[in-house]
């Protein structure tokens, strides 16, 4: 798959994730909105405690909560089914989203760096996260590959022999009006 | 030449790091001058200044002491630090940019400042605080292998492309929007007159009852508002005359040469191969006149009083200049013969129904804290408002795309036209939310090296999601082309 000479992005097959990544997304969907659950509770705390309120506020917080981790966890599914990678001997792409929906292009020769991450849940699991640095930034991530995948597409995408060959360059650059 | 030991910098240099340092403290400094007007005998105020000074002091002489600088072989090392010793290597095929640069200090004392780049990040890597003027020119010459411009050496091929005069900048200064900053300095200025902040307004207060009216007309306040607008105005065109006095921007060995400031002076190179994106903006009264504004992005880069990679090629130009200046800017990459194509008119719905929505929420608001009458007007102007806005908005977004760059133009009150050469793109993204694709249309952004996270991509949003597509494609596939040919500029 990775080795198919396919130097128009769009024709070339599209790879889905790991299925475990859902697993690793589902756990987010919880732990995710976690970090605004404590603030959350502590401010409502708070407040109960300076005045009576109708509907105790910490109530509603818990609530949003649940209905946002909720939201979230019904929709893994439908997100791991939007998204899909492609790299090929040009270019490497990525395509997600289910409302709003991405596709990000990034040129093989363009790529300055490659991370290889992995968070508590996704090493229990065996998965990493492949991260794609250009000069400038990060330009596309790919999650929820096995640990194994991961390293295999950062050694090709490190691979600078892999890249067609660099055209020899003229002796100096255009020199404007 | 500079080679062996470390060279000390010049013994000024204690003095312009007690003025950095005393300008960094500034905010302290005001605090405490403050309050010791308004201190009781006792407080220790005294003591904070001495010591204050104290410390500003000793900082200075620790910066000039243990810096030093030398030249070996292929390498720039410095030296700084007396209790944990730093010293850095820079290889010379590394620097980018050397940058010669005066405050009023340095002026004064007939010095220069030598700001040394490399390619990493939004910062100068090196900084050589203090030169005697021919020593920071034979220094940069020898870190860039370019002859300096002075009277003594004829420069080599140099053309002047572009020079600010005095009515340039006097316009500038009218035009930019930094007036209502001055104003509310001003209103700050007066809440701080000693005797009470109502000393000035007791005044007027009495001149007003001595003319026979019973209390404050209106027309007092207009005029007290105009005068601090025209303040304002005043002291925005002193500003921009005095930040860009004599500015130049000049070509020399193909690289873009700028300098000015009439107080800070500033000279710099840019390398053309660095220049990711072209930008040029005017607000609405500019454009009545048909001047712009002009900047570059660049990778890597960091200017006084810039901010990092934006570097400001012409304060100001008419539009018939603008053209040949831009090209210049793009290595000569034509601009003249794009076919500009609009975006669809129905992208006014996807921005405008949140005008919409806050509209009918401000005027729900008013009806049900006055009148429900009072509160329909309200939503109706504002509705009115945000869309002939956003409909001129719409008229003026369009791109165009040939086979050397993209451009995108946008914006209603704010113009702005950027070009970005193809071979200067790194990713491509195409966005869609829900009512864009309800609607048929995309967003492309293309992404550059700059360093700049606000300037860095140039965004063309509501495109018609067909079109682009096959935009996104074409430029991707041509930019990955083109880079590969270019890659020793790069």
């Amino acid at each position: 798959m990775l080795e198919t000479p396919q130097p128009m992005p769009g024709n070339a097959p599209w790879t889905k994730l790991d299925d475990k990544v859902k697993r690793v997304w589902r756990w987010g969907a919880f732990l995710g909105p976690l970090t605004l659950l404590i603030p959350g509770l502590a401010i409502g705390i708070a407040i109960e405690r300076k005045r009576d309120l109708p509907v105790p506020l910490t109530f509603l917080v818990v609530g949003a909560y649940v209905l946002i981790s909720l939201i979230s966890f019904f929709f893994v599914e439908r997100k791991f089914e939007a998204w899909r990678y492609r790299i090929t001997e040009e270019d490497i792409a990525t395509r997600s989203g289910i409302f709003w929906r991405n596709k990000r292009y990034v040129g093989r020769h363009r790529v300055q760096h490659v991370d290889v991450t992995a968070g508590p849940i996704q090493r229990a699991l065996g998965l990493a996260e492949i991260k794609v640095y250009v000069a400038g930034g990060e330009a596309a991530s790919i999650p929820g590959l096995t640990e194994h995948e991961a390293e295999r597409i950062r050694q090709t995408l490190l691979r600078q022999d892999k890249v067609p060959p660099v055209a020899p360059a003229p002796p100096l650059p255009p020199q404007g009006l | 030449m500079i080679e062996g030991e470390f060279l000390r910098v010049h013994p000024s240099t204690v003095l312009i790091a007690l003025v950095e340092q005393i300008r960094r403290m500034l905010g302290v400094i005001i605090i405490l001058v403050i309050s010791t007007f308004t201190a009781r005998e006792g407080d220790p105020n005294e003591i904070l200044f001495g010591a204050l000074g104290f410390i500003a002091v000793i900082f200075a002489a620790v910066q000039y002491f243990s810096f030093g600088y030398r030249v070996v072989g292929d390498h720039l090392e410095t030296r700084s630090g007396i209790l944990g010793r730093h010293v850095r290597i820079v290889p010379l095929a590394r620097i980018q940019n050397v940058n010669i640069t005066r405050t009023w200090v340095h002026r004064i004392l007939g010095l220069v400042e030598l700001q040394i780049e490399t390619a990493s990040g939004a910062g100068a890597e090196v900084k050589i605080g203090a030169l005697q003027e021919p020593d920071a020119h034979r220094l940069k010459e020898q870190l860039t292998g370019i002859s300096a411009p002075s009277e003594v050496f004829a420069a080599p091929v140099q053309a002047v492309h572009y020079r600010a005069s005095v009515r340039d900048l006097i316009f500038a200064g009218m035009t930019e929007n930094r007036a209502f900053v001055i104003v509310a300095s001003a209103f700050g200025l007066i809440a701080f007159t000693p005797g009470g902040d109502d000393a000035i307004i007791d005044a007027l207060v009495d001149w007003v009852k001595g003319h026979g009216y019973d209390a404050m007309p209106w027309w007092v306040y207009a005029l007290g508002l105009l005068a601090f607008f025209l303040l304002g105005w005043i002291l925005s065109i002193i500003f921009t005359l005095v930040q860009f006095w004599g500015f130049e921007l000049s070509e020399h060995d193909g690289k873009l040469r700028r300098q000015y400031g009439l107080i800070n002076t500033f000279e710099n190179v840019v390398p053309r191969g660095r220049i990711q994106i072209v930008r040029s903006t005017q607000s609405f009264v500019q454009s009545w006149f048909g001047y712009s504004k002009l900047h570059a992005e660049t990778a890597g880069s960091f200017v006084l009083n810039e901010q990092g990679g934006k570097t400001l090629l012409a304060p100001l130009v008419l539009g018939k200049d603008q053209a040949d200046l831009k090209q210049l800017a793009l290595s000569g990459r034509d601009i003249r013969h794009l076919d500009w194509r609009a975006i669809p008119r129905r992208a006014f719905w996807v921005h405008w129904r949140w005008s919409a929505l806050v509209g009918l929420a401000i005027g729900a608001g008013v009806g049900y804290r006055w009148e429900w009458l009072w509160g329909a007007g309200v939503a109706a102007v504002y509705l009115l408002l945000s869309a002939w806005g956003q409909a001129m908005a719409v008229r003026r977004s369009a791109f165009a795309v040939n086979d050397e760059l993209v451009a995108g133009r946008k914006g209603w009150l704010l113009h702005q036209v950027e070009y970005l050469p193809l071979a200067r793109i790194q990713a491509v993204n195409i966005d869609t939310s829900p009512f864009q694709r309800r609607l048929r249309l995309a967003t492309v952004t293309l992404i550059s090296a700059a360093v700049s996270p606000s300037g860095r991509t140039v965004v063309l949003q509501d495109m018609e999601a067909a079109e682009a597509e096959e935009l996104a494609d074409r430029v991707f596939r041509l930019s990955q082309e083109q880079a590969r040919d270019e890659k020793s500029e790069v």
